[in-house]
């Protein structure tokens, strides 16, 4: 009896370890971007770049169900996200698309399980197409290999990059650390002690944004990284690491955050010990904006979430009219201050984003 | 002297402990040493003293409270749109700390009325709260709340300490008084040394574990005013994970998980320790992967300094025979 039981619970893994080599990782699509990495992929285009090389969008007949599997919206970055792709279903069922946008969130920034059972829904329903926000660059494997084995295709929108879209379409955040580090290089007369607050999580973003920030000071002689300390992504966090550094660093000048809830954190702790300090963030939240117009926090570098989804919705239908589009494509981003905070995105890059139709 | 020693033993060995730790940093880096760097630690441990306090009230009666991260934010939340809502100061005060008291008896009753695993309670109201925060703030963090609320637990006293620091040594004494001098203190101990034998005594002990439960979320309500002065800001997403910090506190400050055992001396030592570890790893600039191993060296270690007196002791006892 237990001899049975060994060998059916031997079966059992044998088989289970088949399933999942079934998709060899260098097969993948998107496996040489896996490889080099998807801050540093060399074929990567920002959409800026691409905008003028695509035609007009494809027209389709048939009815098409896009999916969007995302993060939780509890945060407003996903919110914007969830914003924007619906933004994009409206203005393609305007162009007479017979589109539908399905979005869906998981229920918190840790319900990786929750996302999957949500992708697994879209794929038995046989949607067209799924736009994915992973949670890790883990959680959603099965229901990605079991959309490649209905011949689903799929965009990554923002993160987590994983080898199995054909497309991604998010932020560079290795760039967006440079722009960080660059904002305040020039607000503090290319001189001085600055330090990085960093976001530890299973994406790699926040590793990509502080390897940006440290990159651009390495060959700077006059700068001064004094810290680069993990906040976790937490406001209060934040907060107490500024607080610390102040006291250890008076004349410390300039703090870059890997996110704009932490910016907001280390911002309340330069006010309370009167300090120059310059705070800038990532993400371009309405919270730090407004504060941004109110004269307090610095910048930030804003990936204008809605119109990453807009813009990853056009390049999913795109891609199901059968064109081939890159497999990474930065979407627009862009520091905003205290000078083009107030500005529209269309004076901000010189063009206004939307679908160009037949 | 000696009846003090014997008394607070192992709070004793928390403040060697502490000494230890801030020598330790000093030697590394000088500046560690400074009044202003002193009085940063003590600043930054007040959040999790005051919710390490009331996680000790809790812990005592051999209960838990995973809730206190998700009452944070959710107390946050709610005094930041009431002082935004220009609620007199006075009032704002108490009707925090009566939402508070209330939330935390709601566990209380859960624990100790409807006899839920503590754990497993305070799991789902620490979902529960967390809802409430996002649904009554439409995920949005509460922004800009006034000056004249903001400076009510935080005014500074000296260019660092704020009030916020008398705040937290004024409710540790408070909550040593009843813990140690009040009848609730000592069914407290009684129940979690050995419910049954309490409940025999004649310890009404669902009352007891309900207000419990509630005091202790007095520290928590008081760390979210102080929240709101230092950011500000009430953010539902804030808080998560600090119930483990709570934890740490009372744990290495020597209060058992089992129960029956442990001080507020003993937690705010030890919240105090914890902050000195995380501010001196920051100012030695200590890589953030190694700051996990760290912090959790130091919890080991504290546990393990529990195990060696507790066998010290009954030695001694023994001995004594």
């Amino acid at each position: 009896m237990k001899k049975m039981m060994v060998g059916t619970a031997l079966a059992l893994i044998a088989s289970m370890s088949m399933s999942m080599t079934a998709f060899a990782a260098e097969d993948l699509p998107s496996a040489d971007v896996a490889e080099q990495g998807y801050d540093f992929y060399k074929d990567a285009v920002s959409y800026n770049d691409l905008r003028e090389k695509l035609g007009v969008v494809p027209k389709i007949e048939d009815e098409i169900t896009i999916g969007f599997a995302t993060k939780t919206f509890e945060n407003e970055f996903w919110r914007m996200e969830k914003e924007g792709a619906e933004a994009a279903a409206k203005t393609f069922q305007d162009a007479g698309y017979k589109l539908t946008v399905d979005v869906r969130g998981a229920q918190t920034e840790t319900d990786e399980e929750g996302q999957l059972t949500l992708l697994m829904d879209m794929v038995n329903k046989k949607y067209d197409g799924i736009l994915i926000s992973g949670i890790s660059e883990a959680n959603l494997v099965p229901g990605m290999e079991a959309a490649i084995e209905a011949g689903i295709d799929m965009t990554t929108v923002m993160d987590a990059f994983t080898p199995y879209a054909t497309t991604t379409v998010g932020a560079w955040h290795y760039q967006a650390g440079v722009q960080g580090a660059e904002w305040i290089y020039n607000k503090i007369g290319e001189e001085g002690k600055v330090a990085c607050i960093t976001g530890l999580s299973q994406a790699t973003a926040a590793q990509a944004r502080t390897q940006g920030f440290n990159d651009f000071y390495a060959d700077k002689d006059k700068i001064e990284v004094v810290a680069v300390q993990n906040g976790d992504w937490d406001r209060q966090k934040a907060y107490d690491i500024t607080e610390t550094l102040l006291q250890q660093y008076p004349d410390l000048a300039g703090i870059y955050c890997n996110n704009d809830t932490m910016a907001m954190g280390a911002l309340e702790a330069v006010v309370a010990a009167d300090s120059e300090c310059v705070i800038v963030g990532t993400d371009g939240t309405s919270e730090a904006t407004e504060s941004i117009k109110a004269g307090e926090l610095d910048a930030t570098v804003d990936f204008f979430p809605n119109k990453m989804a807009e813009i990853a919705v056009e390049m999913q239908i795109r891609k199901l009219a059968g064109e081939e589009l890159p497999k990474v494509i930065y979407a627009p981003q862009s520091i905003r201050d205290g000078e083009n905070v107030d500005k529209s995105f269309e004076e901000i890059f010189g063009y206004d984003y939307s679908p160009v139709f037949e | 002297m000696n009846a003090i020693y014997k008394k607070y033993r192992r709070e004793w060995s928390t403040l060697i402990a502490l000494f230890i730790t801030i020598i330790l940093f000093s030697v590394l880096e000088h500046s560690y040493l400074s009044a202003t760097n002193i009085a940063t630690i003590v600043t930054q441990s007040v959040t999790y003293g005051l919710m390490g306090i009331g996680m000790t009230c809790v812990i005592i009666t051999g209960g838990i409270d995973l809730s206190v991260g998700s009452s944070l934010a959710l107390l946050a939340c709610v005094g930041a749109q009431l002082a935004k809502a220009g609620m007199p100061i006075p009032v704002w005060i108490v009707v925090c700390l009566a939402l508070g008291f209330l939330m935390g008896v709601v566990n209380g009753v859960l624990v100790g009325v409807m006899g839920l695993q503590p754990f497993i309670a305070t799991m789902g109201t620490m979902q529960v709260f967390r809802g409430i925060a996002y649904i009554i703030t439409g995920g949005f963090p509460v922004l800009n709340v006034p000056r004249e609320y903001r400076n009510v637990f935080n005014f500074k006293i000296t260019s660092v300490i704020t009030f916020s620091v008398v705040v937290f040594f004024i409710f540790a004494i408070i909550i040593t008084f009843v813990l140690k001098k009040m009848r609730i203190g000592t069914y407290a101990y009684a129940i979690g040394g050995n419910e049954d034998a309490a409940r025999l005594s004649g310890v009404r002990v669902k009352r007891t574990k309900a207000l419990l439960y509630g005091i202790g979320m007095l520290g928590t309500t008081l760390a979210a005013l102080i929240m709101i002065g230092r950011l500000g800001t009430g953010d539902p997403s804030t808080g998560q994970g600090y119930e483990m910090d709570a934890i740490a506190a009372a744990a290495i400050g020597g209060t058992s998980m089992a129960g029956g055992r442990g001080n507020i001396f003993g937690t705010v030592i030890g919240a105090v320790l914890f902050s000195a570890l995380k501010v001196g790893l920051v100012v030695m600039g200590v890589d953030t992967f190694y700051q996990y191993i760290v912090t959790g060296i130091v919890i080991v270690i504290a546990a393990y300094i529990e195990i060696v007196q507790g066998n010290m002791l009954s030695k001694q006892k023994e001995k004594s025979k």
